[in-house]
């Protein structure tokens, strides 16, 4: 049985996607991600959620050579997709139910 | 190994300046990253692209693949470095995970420890140590009331000799009460493998909750169908419903009507708030005019009620 975590601490975070803790403090700035607890920046604990959008938005950084206020820009659409993404399958599933009852 | 024309992928030329081949890569990169791009088979494009960029924007890199192109680009018959090349930017020795996903071209003569992207001020990454990976995880509905334990097969990538390949590895992992969808479980270590003693990648499962037959979601509220009959609705009736853990008794009010929603308190899914309930949703489901005594009962209370649900329309 293998364990599981729900928390990924800040140095773990850097060492796992290969930056340094300011790109992590760069991203909490931009409204980004927000720690889960810790009071200073190297005892910051995120979410495995947080962790995703942070991994994400230094890919963005990488990948498409984006600056920080595009990436904020960029993430707050993706994640308002995939939360319309979601609400629209449930509704999608209710309203094939309720058609069905017609 | 196959020949790659970088400059086609960035569709320059081969004497374009590193403003040029910036520009090129921004405007294929958007048009191609998965996380943008509505093309198919945008994700290998991407990687094609990528790598591409990784090699004509450093100098010396660039300055090494031109000479490889000058010797074999124009093979089609498989490529081979010339006799006695050797790479100045290159580890020949590279077995490693950082470029995976790039080709086999790149990873033989230009694959190095030292990777810079541009304004990621990366430090030092640990470049043995394995990738992570993400996969879906299909939960059922009744599996998050009380946790689960769901056996999991995957493939993990290893890159030996330069070739990419696929190791099975199976493994059993408990899943907590009270995941929701799109939720992100951390497995450490299980990721693709780590070198030279390096840490293991971690495995993310994205919990995806499976549609039920009967109940639909409405953050950790259910909604339950309830269809009743005109004379259920109208004059009430106990029924037992079904929730996720069983039947509860439920008494539907006389004077029910369609689209009201009954709260059964605590019987929804666990969430990191609470308990969440069950709605059950009445609708009122007319039964078919199958005989002539229905339709004469039908008639009859036409007759007694004179009931207008359209009277706010004059």
């Amino acid at each position: 049985m293998v364990n599981i975590t729900l928390y990924i601490a800040i140095d773990e975070l850097c060492a796992n996607a290969g930056i340094n803790q300011e790109v992590i403090l760069e991203v909490v700035e931009y409204g980004i991600a927000t720690p889960q607890s810790g009071e200073t920046l190297s005892e910051w604990i995120f979410d495995l959620e947080s962790a995703h959008w942070i991994k994400k938005a230094i890919q963005l950084n990488q990948q498409l050579l984006l600056d920080w206020v595009a990436i904020s820009l960029v993430i707050d659409l993706m994640k308002e997709k995939e939360k319309l993404k979601q609400e629209n399958n449930q509704l999608k599933s209710r309203l094939s139910r309720f058609s069905r009852l017609l | 190994m196959k020949f790659k024309d970088y400059y086609k992928i960035l569709q320059v030329g081969d004497t374009a300046d590193l403003k040029q081949i910036k520009k090129a890569y921004r405007k294929l990169a958007l048009k191609y990253h998965p996380d943008t791009s509505p093309e198919p088979d945008g994700d290998e494009n991407f990687k094609e692209v990528a790598e591409a960029y990784e090699v004509l924007k450093d100098t010396k890199k660039r300055a090494e693949y031109d000479e490889l192109r000058r010797y074999g680009g124009c093979s089609t018959d498989g490529f081979d470095a010339p006799p006695g090349w050797q790479s100045t930017t290159s580890n020949n020795q590279y077995q490693g995970n950082e470029h995976g996903d790039f080709s086999e071209f790149f990873n033989s003569f230009f694959a190095d420890r030292g990777q810079n992207y541009e304004g990621s001020q990366r430090h030092s990454p640990d470049l043995f140590k394995g990738q992570d990976l993400e996969m879906e995880l299909p939960v059922f509905l009744e599996e998050t009331l009380s946790g689960t334990t769901k056996a999991l097969d995957y493939h993990v990538p290893v890159i030996t000799n330069n070739q990419r390949q696929q190791i099975k590895k199976s493994l059993k992992v408990k899943i907590p009460a009270g995941v929701t969808d799109g939720e992100r479980i951390r497995l450490k270590g299980q990721g693709a493998l780590g070198r030279q003693g390096k840490l293991n990648g971690d495995l993310y499962l994205v919990i995806r909750l499976v549609p039920h037959p009967l109940f639909d979601l409405q953050g950790s509220n259910l909604i339950l169908s309830l269809p009743l009959t005109p004379w259920e609705a109208a004059l009430g009736i106990k029924l037992e419903i079904p929730t996720l853990d069983g039947k509860v008794k439920l008494n539907i009010p006389a004077n029910s009507r369609s689209g009201q929603k009954l709260r059964i308190k605590g019987k929804g899914l666990k969430s990191k708030t609470g308990q969440g309930d069950l709605l059950a949703l009445i609708k009122i489901d007319i039964p078919p005019l199958t005989n002539t005594e229905t339709k004469r009962l039908w008639s009859e209370l036409a007759e007694a009620d004179k009931y207008n649900p359209r009277a706010d329309w004059s």
